[in-house]
């Protein structure tokens, strides 16, 4: 089976087979690694790659290995490939909030000039605010929300052109 | 003594309080918010009562609710923990007029210390050395800018009631002074509700070092070492260890006099930290005292042997302090990593959440103060710190190792966490050497962000073998791979 790996804004091709003892084998880079794999419960794999024992724990696209966190979405090749030609860009300039939270402060009105980087809303989460930059440089083009109201996580902040 | 304590706080020092009272056979009483119905803290207690409300303001601030609160439940005492009323005077003297102890210092005390002008008054009249600094009603511009050019720049403008960072501006030169007097005032007055603010020469590169003080109600005074809490983010400490890489023992008793000498000018009781920036040549100048336990007391327990919450209790109960300055014993080296659910690569942006997945170090040289469970919530209102993650060794290299190791096991998924953050920060040779100073975070953020791990590869072939394992065809169990190798020698599942 061929599985597409992302990670780090990088993807790269996997070839994953299982040969006729059962072991896996996983081809990357053109090296081949023989792998034992056993799932453990509540989303734990125990892995031996090479013989190297690991364990990994997952949570959607988030791998945990050894008390660190890695973003990796593995998808068909195939369907990767048709997604990517038919995809429209989400406006770069578009900012959501990405945790639940209070609309603490506005530091930007409509039609005003910003930089990039530039702070545009104050979010204020878990005691801590923090102060939502904007993405690129150009014009406010809409600010979504007001001062005092409370966002969900994913709610549109702002957008910028 | 007491029977029953309150304890008027959530999270891991509420955990943390309440284990030390059960141990000295106390009942502990938790208050609890609506959200914090099914929290680690109000399951442990003996006795838990609602509070009601959500945000802090509504239910952990709520200090006449508390107090009746105590009242009702028949608790002697409270203990605050750190944050929320701990230093708050008027909650101080609440207590003391309904009869309730209050475990920490003085009404009076706490009110002095919390004024940075006002402390650093008494700390001047006590001969402590203070930051030079300028201080008048309504400084103008001018004023600031004389100081400013008789010490040097860069200098410091500091809220006067401020705290965590609020209400400060660093000035490298005059023509930006007058837009950050503006900046910090303004700041002071939405934050503290007061907008007076002085002028510190800003000392370049400091380290953050703090002495631990108890004081009793028998005129006893004795200091426990040093803190050494340079590294920091944002002016919040990440990482803590006792003693300090950087200071010898002549300084440790010349900083440690200091502090006592502080502490009695203060008219101090109970526990409490003299904080100290120190400059490359080893001047120290107090910064602030801290009326209350701190977040990294561990620390100095582990290399102390001294249980400081039961201290707490003891001297609020009347009693002299367990030992005397000449019995004090600094043993072994001790590091702190303050685990928090925020987003390192995202800014380090709170992440509140549900933990899916906990899995806590254990094994030699390890403690884990925790506030959370598997399945619990990590709340949007409260502070995002989930634990305080202590090693202990006999020797710096050896807890600083253990410390990469108890990383290495800690697993909390669903939420995430800074613990990479950490074993990036304890790898670093500059940390490794003990040469670091409280900037070091901002001078190496970039370089810690983008260090890879070396797991990657690894990462990515996990990764191709799970998405293999869910989209292959169940065999027999539907859970058991066929390549197990206790399947092949027909062990059954241990599972």
């Amino acid at each position: 089976m061929l599985v597409s790996v992302d990670m780090n804004g990088k993807s790269v091709e996997v070839e994953v087979r299982e040969n006729r003892e059962g072991l896996l084998e996983v081809e990357l880079d053109g090296k081949c690694y023989p792998v034992s794999a056993q799932v453990l419960p509540e989303g734990g794999v125990s892995l031996m790659i090479n013989n190297e024992s690991l364990t990994v724990y997952r949570t959607g696209d988030t791998l945990y290995i050894g008390g660190t966190q890695y973003h990796v979405h593995a998808d068909d090749p195939l369907k990767k490939e048709l997604l990517q030609s038919s995809s429209f860009k989400a406006g770069e300039g578009t900012v959501t909030a990405a945790m639940p939270g209070n609309v603490k402060k506005i530091l930007a009105d409509e039609g005003m000039e910003v930089e990039a980087g530039q702070g545009v809303v104050v979010l204020e989460a878990m005691k801590m605010e923090n102060e939502l930059e904007a993405p690129l440089a150009g014009t406010v083009r809409k600010i979504h929300v007001s001062e005092g109201q409370s966002v969900e996580a994913g709610t549109l902040l702002f957008e910028i052109e | 003594m007491f029977k029953k304590v309150l304890v008027a706080n959530r999270g891991e020092i509420a955990v943390r309080v309440m284990r030390t009272l059960r141990e000295m056979r106390i009942r502990t009483v938790a208050v609890f918010s609506d959200p914090d119905r099914a929290a680690l803290h109000t399951l442990m207690a003996d006795e838990a009562w609602p509070l009601g409300g959500t945000t802090s303001a509504e239910s952990y601030l709520m200090g006449e609710k508390i107090i009746e609160i105590a009242r009702k439940s028949g608790a002697e005492a409270i203990h605050p923990g750190y944050g929320f009323l701990s230093e708050n005077a008027g909650f101080a003297e609440l207590c003391q007029k309904n009869s309730i102890v209050f475990i920490g210092p003085p009404a009076e005390a706490i009110r002095q210390m919390g004024d940075k002008v006002t402390s650093r008054e008494i700390m001047t009249a006590a001969g402590v050395p203070v930051v030079p600094g300028f201080d008048k009603p309504d400084m103008t511009e001018a004023d600031a800018l004389a100081f400013a050019t008789e010490v040097g720049f860069p200098v410091m403008i500091k809220a006067s009631a401020g705290g965590g960072g609020k209400g400060m501006r660093k000035v490298d030169s005059p023509e930006g002074l007058e837009k950050a007097l503006r900046a910090a005032r303004s700041e002071a007055l939405s934050s503290f509700g007061d907008d007076h603010v002085y002028v510190e020469k800003f000392v370049q590169n400091p380290r953050h070092i703090e002495i631990q003080v108890l004081a009793d109600n028998h005129g006893n005074v004795i200091y426990l070492g040093e803190r050494d809490c340079s590294i920091q983010r944002r002016h919040q400490k990440v990482i803590e260890e006792a003693p300090s890489p950087f200071v010898t023992p002549e300084m440790r008793q010349k900083m440690g006099k200091t502090a006592v000498q502080a502490t009695r000018a203060a008219n101090y009781r109970n526990a409490g930290t003299v904080e100290f920036l120190v400059d490359k040549s080893r001047n120290f100048f107090f910064l602030e005292m801290n009326t209350r336990l701190q977040v990294e007391h561990p620390v100095t327990e582990w290399i102390t042997g001294l249980d400081l919450v039961a201290e707490q209790v003891r001297i609020a109960e009347g009693l002299p302090i367990s030992l005397k300055q000449e019995d004090v014993r600094l043993q072994g080296h001790a590091v702190e990593c303050r685990i928090y659910a925020e987003d390192p690569e995202n800014n380090f942006m709170p992440s509140p959440g549900t933990v899916q997945r906990l899995s806590t170090p254990a094994g030699p040289g390890i403690r884990d103060d925790s506030g959370i469970y598997q399945g619990g919530e990590i709340s949007v209102y409260y502070d995002p710190l989930i634990s305080k993650l202590t090693t202990y060794g006999p020797d710096r290299e050896t807890a600083i190792r253990r410390m990469c190791r108890a990383l290495s096991e800690y697993i909390v998924a669903g939420i995430k966490t800074n613990i990479a953050f950490h074993r990036k920060v304890l790898n670093h040779p500059e940390f490794a050497d003990g040469s670091h100073d409280t900037t070091f975070v901002d001078r190496h953020l970039d370089e810690l962000m983008n260090t890879p791990t070396g797991d990657e590869p690894l990462a990515i072939v996990a990764a191709a073998v799970c998405y293999y394992l869910d989209r292959k065809p169940a065999t027999g169990t539907g859970q058991v791979q066929k390549c197990s190798p206790w399947k092949r020698f027909q062990r059954s599942s241990w599972m």
